[in-house]
């Protein structure tokens, strides 16, 4: 219980908390608030930790006229993407921040805007825990919008300084879009809640749709998919998602890769497919075309791609196609492969914004096309960081990225029964092609960046806090690659309930 | 009795009473209009309630309420046109949308009546 | 013959009482003009004070008065929520006695008295329209409410000002003429179709066929008359010039009071044709909603002025609190009323603010949003009051109060299966979103204006009113946490 306090408080205590500090003490030092934030995202790590360990289940009576019990609890899905969120957490807020001042770029930053800085960070994080702890589906809902106005502001207000107007733009875009795909769950989930009369994620588990008729489950179950779609994101529905990239701070990114997008698939798994099975497994074929779609869609982009956080941003893209394509062929070895390409993607992704968020600072851009020093030479460790976070992107043996990979191939080519066989065997062969060019992408950037003789213009190596984030990050990528048991075990059981519809 | 006459008469004065308020040029001529539809309410109310025969007179009453709000409405409308007379120097309704046009450097500004803080 | 509850009349027997004595008072003391004031603010508290029993009734209960000795028809009955609307009337009337306070205590003799008594009678209809029973109190009602309200707008004293003030009341009074013309004819013909002046769903039991069109005719009717003081598309027209050009502690009350009266009207007409199931006239509030939804946010996305863009947001507002009540379900009364608090709760926030800023003499045209750049830098308690009011309008935690009530109204639009109006709301969240962070980016801007002293001149609150502004967004933070507004 103290742990769940813990981790529920944490983040919102620094969030409220860092601004006022910085109000009541207008001189506090750069380090005081990094070291804050940094101590508030341990505090929540920690706190995830010990509620992953002791699953405490909290219902308090919240909305008696809309139903609504605040029900906080863990299982085995949401323990993962909460440890995800934890440490992406500690990862966004131990990064350097690299702000410029208001108006003035080069001259010492304000504490208070350093401060809302950090406050954002922290309170995207509340909304994600939130997220992953509810048991509700309002209560998921409300945490899926409170991360929304946190990054909202991340993005506008500490983006690319260059062109300020393209941050602000970037950054509404982000908003009205996932605010629309919200809104489109929300009248899914209000549309559950008055066929089964509760809110409780448990009770609509159970209950498996059963309360709906065919065409009914159909139309609530395609508004969840579309709302969630936007969030995911599938293509179409991906185009906001290059452009935030590129404009977001590095800790955004970070966050809006490892810990947002999370949602999205993770309302997938909790929201619809156990609780509108039918109306699903209609949709599914759709939805695995458009996610092969994207995976090929996202690689061929890459290609010719020349910014490189918007490169990762289409890759991350291509990743979440797969996740979504192991979803949609309806069995537990696919929900499972997605469960695990979800977290994979989550600290592969990470990693891959930690460094290139440091690139792009040292470079002054993420311009493929600008001729730098070669990082082999210039930076030997941002290099090898690179190196291992692409390895592990385009899913090779042994690191986290394959399982995931390859396990949604799996499952699409033998889909569960009632689905077209043949189709899926398709997608499943267009994966696969897609796989491939994850590697051709991979090795285009790997030229560009790390190989190559050049030695000027020379830009820092990473710094001391730099390099034990992408150790600790390295560390679980290779753990997860060499025993993912570790994660496939904590999943399972509640994958097969979730699938069958027992309690 | 019937009621096709009266029915008839209220039908007759709506159709005149909206054309009065949708026209509405003049202001007065819309003023007109209305009273022409408040009439044909009344009318009905008032037939309705003889050919039912209900006890508590209803239909008349709600009458008299519509007769006294109309002379009620009657006073406040030609005060603010009376208003708009001594402005404009007419009380053309159409003239007045166009003119209308918010004047911004006109508005908000700190005026000498309001004393300072 | 029928006894008279007072208690159970007691927020509209004060009122129209405060307002007979208002005018006494200025026969005995024709110089007084603190005392106007203080003594409509007392009978405001008095009032609100009054409703207190009625809002601790249990869902199901209501207070009932003047019912006929036969059966259980009554003139006047209020339910819990609508207990609730004449609290939110008095208070948000309160406030504007607040806002007033300084202009209308100033003047040549016998002006305060007459705004005072014209205030107090509007807000007199607009506790009344809460709980009339009947077509002709409710034509009495909103009336009453309306009237008074054309006169406040007209009566600028300032002379600048003046013109645009006489253009904003004939605008009002022309919408409201010709409502009311509707409003009439819809409750001529409710009276033809069910023979009983008594709006109430008993009085529908045993239609026939041709009677029921009749019936859907007058619903309609009588949503035409009483739409317009929502200021809901079609007829709402008469908004943004009003908004423009009346004083503005006046256009606060339009906002505000009014809207009570006319979410007060709707729900007693809503709930008589509900039991009818004619549902015409839900196909009616939702094509109004949807059509207040879009056009409100979208021309409220273009406005440069404060009060321009209050005014259009108000149009989309009214849109929200319409359209849980188009499904006509049951409980979708309950969670219009709660949706109208938390706007209340908002607007009025924001009103003080704007108010503030038209009062500083060193800024010529206040409400101009462009002066409130940047205001979080220099008045940080003021601009998070702000913006906490900003989000709650576009319903985005952390003011969870207006995601909870935005959840809440379209909570039966899903439920019942609305799919188009459930569309066209979904559209809208985000364009509200655009509408309003567009006014709170201006407050986060960091970028302090270089070309004007005035910009960067702190704007002076009253002390009052900064905690009056304090209290406000407390309770939107204490609904967020504990959303008890749904009654």
């Amino acid at each position: 219980m103290i742990w769940l306090l813990l981790a529920v408080f944490a983040p919102l205590l620094g969030a409220l908390g860092l601004p006022l500090l910085a109000r009541l003490v207008p001189k506090a030092p750069a380090r005081v608030l990094g070291v804050g934030s940094l101590g508030f995202a341990i505090a929540t790590l920690t706190g995830v930790v010990g509620t992953v360990l002791e699953r405490p289940k909290v219902s308090l009576e919240w909305i008696p006229a809309l139903g609504v019990r605040f029900d906080l609890a863990v299982d085995g899905i949401s323990a993962p993407l909460l440890l995800l969120t934890g440490l992406m957490g500690v990862v966004a807020t131990a990064v350097p921040a690299h702000i410029d001042a208001d108006n003035a770029p080069g001259a010492a930053v304000e504490s208070s805007r350093l401060a809302l800085y950090y406050a954002c960070l922290l309170g995207t994080i509340f909304g994600a825990v939130i997220c992953f702890l509810a048991g509700d589906a309002l209560v998921f809902f409300i945490g899926f919008e409170c991360v929304l106005l946190p990054m909202w502001l991340l993005i506008a207000q500490f983006g690319d300084p260059a062109p300020q107007a393209l941050a602000r733009a970037a950054s509404l875009r982000f908003l009205m879009v996932t605010a629309l795909g919200s809104t489109l769950m929300l009248i899914g989930l209000l549309a559950v809640a008055a066929s089964t009369g509760t809110t409780n994620l448990q009770v609509w588990a159970q209950l498996a749709g059963s309360t709906f008729s065919r065409p009914q489950g159909l139309v609530v179950a395609g508004l969840l998919v579309l709302g969630l779609s936007f969030k995911v994101p599938v293509w179409p529905l991906h185009t906001w998602l290059p452009w935030v990239h590129s404009s977001a701070p590095s800790a955004g990114s970070i966050l809006l890769a490892a810990v947002l997008l999370k949602l999205g698939t993770y309302g997938l798994v909790r929201l619809v497919i156990p609780v509108v099975p039918a109306g699903f497994a209609t949709i599914a074929p759709v939805l695995g075309g458009f996610a092969v779609v994207g995976i090929i869609w996202a690689g061929l982009a890459c290609l010719v791609e020349r910014d490189l956080k918007r490169l990762i941003a289409w890759s991350s893209i291509a990743h979440l196609g797969f996740v979504v394509l192991g979803l949609a062929s309806g069995t537990e070895a696919g929900m499972q492969a997605a469960l695990f390409g979800n977290v994979a993607h989550g600290v592969i992704s990470g990693l891959l914004f930690v460094v290139v968020g440091a690139l792009k600072h040292e470079w002054g851009g993420a311009d493929l096309g600008t001729p730098h020093a070669s990082l082999r030479e210039a930076a030997p460790h941002w290099g090898f960081a690179l190196i291992f976070g692409f390895a592990a992107s385009m899913g090779l043996p042994g690191l986290a990225g394959f399982w995931g990979e390859f396990g949604a191939i799996y499952a699409a080519w033998t889909p569960a029964p009632g689905r077209p066989g043949g189709f899926f065997v398709l997608l499943a062969v267009g994966a696969a092609v897609g796989a491939a060019l994850a590697a051709a992408y991979s090795a285009r950037v790997l030229r560009e960046v790390w190989g190559g003789e050049r030695t000027k213009p020379a830009i820092a190596d990473a710094g001391r806090i730099e390099l034990l984030v992408v150790a600790a990050l390295v560390v679980i990528v290779v753990g997860l690659g060499v025993y993912p048991s570790l994660l496939l075990d904590s999943t399972a059981p509640v994958v097969s309930t979730l699938l069958t519809g027992a309690p | 009795m019937s009621p096709a006459l009266p029915m008839m008469l209220a039908a007759l004065l709506v159709g005149a009473g909206l054309y009065g308020v949708l026209a509405r040029r003049h202001a007065v001529l819309m003023l007109i209009g209305v009273e022409l539809l408040l009439a044909a309410a009344g009318l009905m109310l008032v037939t309705a309630d003889s050919l039912l025969g209900a006890e508590t007179g209803s239909g008349p009453v709600a009458t008299i309420f519509i007769i006294t709000i109309a002379a009620a409405e009657v006073v406040v409308a030609l005060a603010v046109f009376t208003a708009l007379y001594r402005l404009r120097g007419h009380v053309d309704l159409d003239v007045r949308a166009a003119a209308a046009e918010p004047d911004r450097s006109d508005f908000d500004e700190a005026d000498g009546e309001v004393p300072a803080r | 013959m029928v006894s008279l509850p007072w208690m159970t009349l007691l927020p509209v027997l004060i009122l129209a009482a405060g307002t007979v004595a208002v005018l006494a008072l200025d026969i005995a003391w024709p110089a007084a003009r603190q005392a106007h004031l203080t003594l409509i603010s007392l009978t405001l508290v008095a009032a609100a004070a009054a409703t207190i029993p009625g809002i601790r009734m249990s869902p199901g209960d209501s207070l009932t008065a003047l019912c006929a000795p036969s059966g259980g028809l009554c003139l006047y009955e209020v339910s819990a929520a609508e207990s609730l609307l004449q609290l939110l009337a008095c208070v948000s009337a309160l406030l504007v006695v607040l806002l007033a306070w300084r202009d209308w205590a100033h003047g040549e003799g016998g002006r305060t008295a007459v705004l005072s008594a014209l205030l107090l009678a509007a807000t007199t209809g607009v506790v009344a329209l809460s709980g009339v029973g009947d077509v002709a109190s409710l034509l009495v009602a909103i009336e009453l409410a309306t009237l008074p309200t054309v006169a406040l707008v007209a009566l600028e004293h300032r002379t600048r000002r003046q013109p645009g003030a006489i253009d904003a009341a004939v605008a009002l009074l022309t919408t409201s003429l010709a409502s009311f013309a509707l409003l009439a004819l819809g409750a001529a013909l409710w009276f033809v179709s069910t023979g009983t002046a008594i709006l109430s769903p008993e009085a529908l039991i045993g239609q026939t066929g041709s009677d029921r069109v009749v019936l859907a005719l007058a619903g309609v009717f009588a949503l035409a008359g009483i739409a317009f003081k929502l200021s809901a598309v079609p007829f709402h027209a008469w908004t943004p010039v009003t908004y423009a050009a009346a004083p503005l502690p006046i256009t606060a009350y339009l906002s505000t009071t009014s809207k009570v009266a006319a979410v007060g009207g709707l729900l007693v007409i809503v709930q008589a044709v509900t039991g009818a199931g004619i549902s015409a006239v839900g196909v009616v509030l939702g094509v109004v909603a949807a059509l207040s939804l879009t056009l409100g946010h979208v021309i409220a996305l273009v406005q440069g002025d404060s009060v321009g863009l209050l005014a259009w947001s108000s149009v989309a507002q009214g849109g929200w609190v319409v359209l849980p009540l188009a499904t006509l379900a049951p409980g979708a009364t309950s969670l219009a009323v709660g949706y109208l608090v938390i706007y209340l709760l908002a607007t009025m926030a924001l009103w003080i603010v704007i108010v503030a800023f038209a009062n500083d003499p060193a800024r010529p045209d206040g409400t101009s949003m462009h002066w409130m750049r940047g205001i979080l830098r220099r008045q940080p308690a003021l601009g998070l009051a702000m913006l906490f009011a900003l989000l709650t309008l576009a319903g985005l935690p952390p003011a969870v109060a207006g995601l909870l009530a935005k959840i809440g109204v379209i909570s039966p639009v899903a439920a019942q299966g609305f799919w188009w109006l459930a569309l066209v709301a979904a559209i809208n969240v985000p364009l509200g979103l655009a509408v309003y962070l567009r006014w709170a980016w201006l407050i986060l801007d960091p970028l302090p204006a270089p070309d004007s002293e005035a910009q960067v001149a702190k704007v002076f609150l009253p002390p009052l009113w900064s905690m009056v502004l304090g209290l406000l967004t407390a309770a939107l933070i204490a609904l967020s946490i504990w959303p008890v507004m749904f009654r």
